[in-house]
């Protein structure tokens, strides 16, 4: 199995289920994804980010922080929404498949 | 590592393979990222860290522009370059420096090996190398057939000028290597390219500024002296110096279409290109022959050499070319239909 495939794959779910909990800027949502997986560089989850954004699974717009900056928001799009559902019974199902071998 | 040195080693990888703009929204990204870390106290060293080395950075975002087809290394993607522009200048020391008798068939060979150079190390046509052009029969064939025509025809003014011999068979060669290059080569750009049509004129104009200068030129060019070939290609010839602009625009074309990745005009300029050195040699052609020898007419297969004649060439060719760009229209427009 490729691992690097599988792993983009998971990675791609994560993305876009931070990028759905709220309005959150490029940084915060790299942030996190490294955040539970420690090994991934926030480079290559900004490469996937960038790619969603592309594909049209989330829209940017630029907004100020509190006293701050202005940063590139992300927001998630109903086809980004509709494509995370897809990912996630994708993935209960194939936990469901592994659990029922007792693996 | 500072952010500077991140950034600019990013955008160094990017470079050629994605567009100035995309290059740009990437590193504004990147820097946001720094400014985010900075606020949080992280220091840029350790912000760099995290982001991963900017190598491994590039290439997940071209893996994922790519739709993670492997993407060549700087040095696979430059090598090919590096090695035709080579080619190419020991090509032109020997194409001025080598006795041509000797090496007649040496020259055209070497002028088409940084074609096959392309070919091995791409596995596709220059024409379409680095510019993710589709490639397939037509822009194969068409991008050889334009290297070979222009190695054919390079021997022409060599051969009129330092003697040598098949001279008529080089022209010929020549004719018939261009016309086939043209057909393939708009087969091609009216199959593949995302706007047929747009490089159609460039080549148009091309023609149509070559007749319309050498009607201009051709009569002062000459002094039925062939000795006087090498002293009408000089500096202060207006038609030559035309040509050289031409060239020279091209060539600015060409650098600016690998830049930014643009297939089309890539093409384009890669077609004006030649066909402007083609002009040149067939200028070189006609300043050498003698007007009042009827035997060298021969060498331009016209019935006789004036500025009429290729008033009618240019014609042909115009007109041609406006068929071919109204009958591609229209097909496109019935398969929209």
């Amino acid at each position: 199995m490729d691992k690097g495939q599988m792993k983009k794959g998971v990675l791609e779910m994560c993305i876009l289920h931070v990028a759905a909990s709220g309005e959150l800027y490029g940084y915060e949502i790299m942030k996190r994804v490294t955040g539970a997986f420690p090994e991934i560089n926030e480079s290559t989850v900004y490469a996937i980010l960038r790619r969603l954004h592309a594909d049209g699974c989330t829209e940017s717009y630029t907004g100020e922080t509190s006293g701050g900056p202005t940063r590139k928001y992300y927001r998630i799009t109903p086809a980004g929404k509709a494509h995370l559902e897809k990912m996630l019974s994708d993935w209960r199902e194939m936990l469901e498949a592994i659990t029922s071998l007792g693996i | 590592m500072t952010k500077e040195k991140y950034l600019a080693k990013l955008r160094q990888q990017l470079l050629f393979r994605l567009s100035n703009s995309e290059i740009d929204e990437i590193v504004s990204d990147m820097e946001e990222c720094f400014e985010a870390g900075a606020a949080e106290g992280k220091s840029e060293e350790e912000i760099c860290l995290s982001l991963g080395e900017p190598k491994s950075a590039a290439a997940s975002l071209l893996n994922e522009q790519t739709g993670g087809e492997r993407v060549k290394t700087f040095s696979e993607l430059w090598l090919p370059a590096i090695i035709s522009a080579a080619l190419f200048a020991v090509y032109t020391y020997c194409g001025f420096e080598v006795d041509i008798k000797t090496y007649s068939y040496v020259l055209p060979i070497m002028y088409v090996l940084p074609l096959i150079m392309w070919v091995l190390f791409e596995r596709k046509s220059f024409w379409c190398a680095l510019a993710d052009y589709k490639c397939d029969f037509f822009t194969f064939f068409g991008s050889l057939c334009m290297t070979a025509a222009s190695a054919a025809c390079d021997q022409i003014p060599k051969r009129m000028v330092r003697g040598g011999t098949n001279l008529q068979t080089y022209v010929v060669l020549t004719a018939v290597l261009v016309s086939a290059a043209m057909i393939l080569l708009a087969v091609s750009i009216w199959k593949n390219a995302p706007k047929p049509f747009a490089a159609v004129p460039l080549i148009a104009i091309a023609f149509i500024v070559y007749n319309g200068v050498l009607l201009c030129c051709s009569y002062n060019s000459w002094n039925g002296d062939r000795d006087s070939i090498w002293d009408v290609s000089g500096i202060g010839v207006g038609f030559s110096n035309i040509l050289t602009i031409i060239f020279v625009c091209a060539s600015a074309f060409l650098v600016w279409s690998f830049i930014h990745r643009n297939a089309l005009t890539l093409a384009s300029a890669y077609s004006a290109m030649t066909v402007t050195g083609f002009m040149f040699y067939w200028y070189y052609l006609l300043s050498a022959i003698d007007p009042t020898d009827a035997n060298s007419l021969s060498y331009l297969f016209l019935p006789k050499t004036s500025g009429r004649n290729y008033v009618l060439w240019g014609a042909v060719i115009a007109a041609a070319v406006l068929v071919l760009t109204v009958t591609a229209k229209l097909t496109k427009r019935k398969k929209v239909g």
